[in-house]
């Protein structure tokens, strides 16, 4: 069975980028999905490149409020905004975090603070990670429900997920160098599966 | 044959609704008397078994001599298959027997579960007592000079849908009408996929490989599946084009409705297909949905697989997830593993192909050609693209499918519990028999008959929604540049410009007395499958947010206001939210909205409400949520009071 370290993240403001968009309107995703959290993960805290495949994790959101901030990037030349942009973002979010606990992730630190997702250059995601206890967690119970994160479909196991009842599907992004990468297939969040609790939403 | 018409001996309120010793009416001939036959011995247990030689020439002597092939034992084992498998209820347990006694009066209409009972209708025996002889062979004749079942209904329509296909009174809740059109459907499947079609003397009948000899084997060996399949639309609409795709579902729903193989519909609703088919069709079933294959939505199946003595039918996905006993399957797009493609913006399921520059902001988008064939293709909706300023309401009125048969199991377990001393029979239905006839329910008359009222109440909700047009002031073109469907295509989802005061208000009392006049019962139930959905933005904000709110909608009423918590309630908490409201007052609730917003606390709201001697209302207003209403009061007063 997996065991995972379980950090409690929280952030002022989050924008994990959707890949759909409209010109003028950025919508955010309302969890962390794998891509997003291992990569920072492994830039951030392993020091390893983001093709690296050590460290696995993946999150989910349990508290945040949704804002659209409108602003535009400016023309370099004339430093004149052409178009207002609309992004959405999630201010006061918090979250889980699990991290696969493997030779790799062994001696991770009980606080890890780190920047993920879009904008981060304008101070978007940054986030604080805390490890409240020293050992960690076993796969919990598993139960039916929806999955609240977003995991590629060949690492199901390594999350715990033991059935698929009803797939949602998309594509994550999976780097495999400095500036490329291809997209693999990957479960959504509201699929319905069998898994450990920890992933997996409470109604209501 | 017109299989519709073998249960016309109903229509008497007969104890025995077949004919065995009638003599054949001069008017059969070879073009209806199979239909005859039909009548006649469909409840002739003894003619039932293809290989039994006594009952076949029994059959063959009680028809005057007359010679027929074997083919009509094979038509009447697929009619009593069918007869059986579209029943409400086959059960009658043995206690029940002895405890409840009596049957309906002739002609009293079936016990509607989600409606107040009707008072029994005058019928032709209620009028003149048993029929007589002449009645009975009128209406043999009337329905053996018909060329289709359309043409007996359009004649007896009232008296169909006004008389129970069962009489007792713990199974009396199908019309005649509803049951009768659901045994064509089946019998025309089962016709269609066994064989032989006309055998030899004492031959047997094949369904697949599996042979059966006689009517027990069959029921006991002959699959039936049941199978609900959902929708889910992938695309994230962006653009006014994008939103091409719910007409284009809309319009695939309708032709598989209609189209050749409607006979394995049961029904169709919002974003559900509930059907029929028999084991091994699985290639039937990629023929039914191709429509919406075609449009490159996704659509999940679960079905459950039964033997014709009880179907079976898949309960909701929560309910079927725990269970391992039924079928999923999930029709997509190829998805491969991995690409290096990039994927479409729009569905982010298929491959992006086309570089599609936005010609608003310039931003290139990467479509695939499905998504990219909808946006050029697509109308949009009517005004949408106008509308650039002022706050917009998006409405969507939803059938969850998925919650249907369970809540029917509900509805007829609150049915059987509230029977007593009813119709002047004694009826006391006790715990154990309650849940032996519901675990018994086989629901899909009941959702055909349910999905029949759902399509009526949406045009109702629609003539009720023009009517309210009118009734703020507003003539025919000027309500129609306020809205982005025509009230006759009767849409579940359109969206209203507010520039006019009481437009949401109008929206939400056209959908509460319209849904209480026609399932007064079901909308006092928790689980209550027809919703409302309301979301209010600005005209400009995209429609991905407002579908993300509105697909998947929790609660009989849901309103989600902007910038704050969403209202889910149920009709009864939601009534209450507006008497508080309207004891409140609309300007002073808009002043509490204001200090809401403007404090950020609804701490200053109760402070104000204390402040200005309304504790009582407070007290009120806190049972059923103060910020139910204010979010009701945000969406109520949107276009101004």
């Amino acid at each position: 069975m997996p065991k995972f370290w379980e950090y409690k993240l929280t952030a002022d403001i989050l924008c994990i980028g959707e890949r759909f968009k409209k010109g003028l309107v950025r919508p955010c995703v309302k969890t962390i999905p794998y891509s997003t959290i291992t990569g920072a993960l492994r830039q951030e805290v392993l020091g390893v490149p983001s093709w690296d495949d050590k460290g696995h994790a993946c999150g989910c959101l349990d508290k945040y409020k949704e804002i659209m901030l409108v602003g535009g990037p400016r023309d370099t030349i004339t430093g004149v905004s052409k178009l207002p942009l609309t992004t959405q973002a999630l201010v006061e979010v918090k979250g889980r975090v699990y991290i696969v606990f493997d030779e790799v992730t062994k001696d991770l630190p009980f606080r890890l603070d780190f920047s993920m997702g879009a904008l981060k250059s304008k101070g978007f995601g940054r986030v604080s990670l805390i490890r409240e206890t020293n050992e960690p967690i076993e796969s919990r119970e598993p139960c039916i429900g929806h999955l609240n994160t977003r995991i590629p479909e060949d690492l199901l196991g390594v999350f715990g997920i033991t059935q698929v009842k009803k797939p949602v599907y998309g594509y994550l992004f999976k780097p495999t160098s400095d500036n490329g990468g291809v997209w693999v297939r990957a479960l959504f969040d509201g699929s319905i599966v069998e898994g450990s609790s920890h992933i997996i939403k409470k109604e209501g | 044959m017109i299989p519709e018409l073998h249960d016309v001996g109903k229509l008497l309120g007969l104890d025995k609704h077949w004919f065995e010793d009638m003599e054949k009416p001069a008017l059969v001939d070879g073009s209806n008397e199979d239909t005859w036959l039909a009548i006649r011995f469909h409840g002739h247990k003894k003619s039932l078994s293809p290989g039994d030689k006594i009952a076949f020439n029994e059959l063959r002597r009680l028809d005057s001599g007359a010679a027929y092939s074997s083919g009509i034992r094979r038509a009447m084992v697929l009619l009593t298959l069918a007869d059986g498998a579209s029943a409400s209820s086959r059960i009658l347990p043995e206690q029940a027997k002895n405890k409840v006694k009596g049957y309906f009066k002739p002609g009293t209409p079936p016990q509607c579960l989600w409606k107040v009972s009707e008072p029994p209708a005058m019928t032709m025996a209620e009028q003149h007592g048993n029929p007589s002889e002449g009645e009975i062979k009128s209406i043999i004749f009337d329905a053996l000079s018909v060329d289709s079942w359309k043409d007996f209904k359009q004649k007896y329509k009232r008296t169909l849908s006004l008389t129970p296909e069962d009489k007792h009174p713990l199974r009396a809740m199908t019309s005649l009408g509803n049951h009768c059109e659901l045994v064509g459907k089946l019998f025309r499947i089962l016709d269609d996929a066994v064989t032989p079609r006309s055998d030899k003397l004492g031959g047997k009948l094949f369904l697949g490989e599996s042979e059966i000899a006689n009517m027990a084997e069959a029921l006991k060996h002959w699959g039936i599946r049941i199978l609900r399949a959902d929708i889910t639309i992938p695309q994230r609409v962006v653009h006014a084009g994008d939103v091409h795709i719910f007409s284009l579902v809309e319009d695939a729903l309708r032709q598989i409705d209609m189209g050749g193989h409607r006979d394995h519909v049961i029904f169709t609703a919002s974003q559900n297909i509930w059907l029929v088919l028999l084991p091994g069709q699985k290639d039937k079933l990629c023929e039914i949905l191709k429509p919406l294959i075609d449009l490159g939505v996704v659509v999940s199946t679960v079905e459950r697989e039964s033997n014709f003595k009880k179907v079976e039918f898949p309960l909701s996905d929560e309910l079927e997830a725990a269970k391992d006993e039924s079928h999923r399957f999930q029709m997509l797009p190829d998805l491969p593993s991995q690409t290096d493609e990039q994927i479409c913006e729009l569905c982010q399921i298929r491959e992006g192909k086309t570089q599609n520059p936005d010609p608003e902001s310039g931003v290139v988008e990467v479509l695939c050609c499905k998504c990219l064939n909808i946006r050029k293709q697509g109308r949009g909706f009517h005004n949408l693209k106008k509308w650039d300023e002022g706050p917009v309401l998006w409405c969507r009125v939803a059938l969850d499918g998925q919650k249907l048969p369970d809540h029917l199991t509900h509805l007829y377990i609150n049915y059987l519990q509230k029977l007593k001393y009813e119709n002047g029979c004694k009826v006391i239905p006790d715990t154990a028999i309650i849940e032996e006839l519901a675990k018994d329910l086989q629901p899909a008359s009941l959702l055909a008959e349910y999905a029949r009222d759902y399509r009526k109440f949406i045009s109702d909700f629609w003539k009720r929604v023009e009517e309210g047009f009118d009734s703020l002031g507003l003539n025919r073109s000027s309500s129609l540049e306020r809205i982005t469907h025509l009230p006759e295509e009767a849409s579940d989802l359109f969206a209203v410009r507010l520039d006019v005061p009481g437009i949401p208000d109008m929206i939400i009392d056209a959908f509460h007395d319209i849904l209480n006049d026609a399932f007064p019962v079901s909308v006092q139930q928790d689980d209550c499958p027809i919703r409302l959905g309301l979301s209010l933005a600005h005209a400009k904000h995209p429609f991905f947010l407002h579908w993300d709110r509105l697909k998947e909608l929790k609660k009989t009423v849901n309103l989600f206001p902007p910038g704050r918590r969403s209202v889910c309630l149920h009709l009864n908490d939601f009534k209450a939210v507006r008497e508080v409201a309207g004891r409140l007052g609309n300007t002073y609730l808009h002043k509490l909205v204001e200090i809401e917003n403007r404090t950020q606390s609804r701490l200053m709201v109760e402070v104000k409400l204390i402040e200005d001697k309304k504790s009582h209302l407070l007290e009120v207003a806190r049972n059923v949520g103060l910020e139910n209403v204010l979010g009701y009061q945000v969406i109520a007063s949107a276009g101004g009071e």
